[in-house]
């Protein structure tokens, strides 16, 4: 055999592991990231219980916690752990000239929660607070003089950050409420 | 390997490569364009669907030609380098073009009672970047070959054509 041929086989060997190996990543890593996605593997639990709304109308401010529990099942580390959520509040506003229905942001906090190795969980809870622009908002509104929609993201990367998910909840009711007449 | 058992190779690589870059990730991508997960649906956009499918099905079609020319050439020829060097560039296109077809960041809509309620993204650009990494050093490999191929043209002639004591004249 030329030795240039030698030489060939020998990257082409070095090429053929590589390959192979990001291939084995590939679809461990993918197959791991679709078992802790599946709903049935109650990997992932936002929430993980009842979540608190401690709406505070006399000072005006909202305080939130979420408990919840992230396991990771798979074969590599849950990377990058990132949790945010935002509140919005829908109310009539008296500063307009019909009391015209207003959406604004009350709460906006994001937080990261590092990695989780394999076979562990992650159990934590989310924690925030915000203020409530009340001065402006028409109390005999109906049917709820106010009313709160969250939305969740919820992000993390996996098989050494090849893949990264991100799953997002838009717009959801969490209650609403109206002054006493 | 006579010129039949050359064509033969030839068709069974281009079938290879066929159910590879356009079967598989079509049945794929059709598999997971409509989902559902304990009755809620997870749907991946019309748009993005079609474009994925077809900078697949196009990058495929070339690959899988130029695999045919490839593998149906005589050993270490001029033309098995060319082509395979053809092919090599192509690939990497193929894996360019899941990047910039937008399938290495699906984005599947959340429908519940007709409603959208959220979205799951899947970011695969890491991935393809180190597959992008794996394919560039084929390319020196391929690169290679070519210039091996050109160089050496005499002595692998030689040894393809090489005289066998008391063999017949074709």
């Amino acid at each position: 055999m030329r030795p240039s041929r030698a030489f060939r086989w020998i990257v082409r060997a070095f090429l053929l592991v590589f390959t192979l190996s990001l291939s084995t990543v590939s679809i461990l890593g993918g197959w791991s990231a679709v078992t802790i996605l599946n709903p049935g593997s109650n990997d992932i639990n936002i929430p993980d219980g009842d979540y608190v709304v401690n709406l505070d109308i006399g000072n005006s401010s909202i305080e939130m916690i979420v408990p919840f529990n992230i396991s990771n099942g798979g074969v590599y580390d849950l990377s990058d752990i990132f949790l945010s959520l935002q509140i919005d509040m829908t109310f009539g506003n008296t500063s307009t000239l019909n009391n015209d229905t207003t959406t604004v942001q009350i709460f906006d906090i994001s937080h990261s929660y590092g990695d989780i190795a394999p076979e562990e969980t992650l159990i934590a809870n989310y924690t925030g607070s915000g203020s409530l622009p009340l001065s402006e908002v028409d109390r005999f509104r109906t049917p709820h003089a106010l009313e709160f929609y969250a939305s969740l993201t919820f992000r993390a990367s996996y098989s050494l950050n090849l893949y990264t998910f991100t799953v997002g909840i838009i717009d959801f009711s969490i209650g609403n409420y109206s002054w006493p007449p | 390997m006579g010129r039949i058992g050359n064509i033969i190779k030839g068709i069974i690589y281009m079938g290879v490569y066929i159910t590879t870059t356009m079967v598989i990730p079509f049945l794929t991508f059709t598999w997971v364009r409509e989902l559902s997960i304990l009755g809620v649906d997870i749907v991946l956009t019309q748009h993005d669907y079609e474009n994925i499918i077809f900078w697949i099905s196009a990058f495929g079609l070339l690959i899988s030609a130029t695999a045919f020319f490839n593998y149906s050439a005589p050993k270490q020829s001029i033309r098995k380098g060319t082509f395979a060097l053809i092919q090599i560039l192509l690939n990497c296109l193929y894996i360019w073009s899941y990047k910039f077809s937008g399938a290495t960041e699906i984005r599947f809509e959340i429908v519940f009672q007709i409603a959208n309620i959220g979205f799951i993204s899947i970011n695969i650009q890491n991935m393809v970047m180190l597959y992008m990494g794996v394919y560039f050093l084929t390319i020196v490999l391929k690169g290679y070959d070519l210039f091996d191929f050109v160089l050496n043209r005499k002595s692998i002639r030689e040894k393809r054509y090489k005289t066998i004591p008391g063999g017949n004249d074709l």
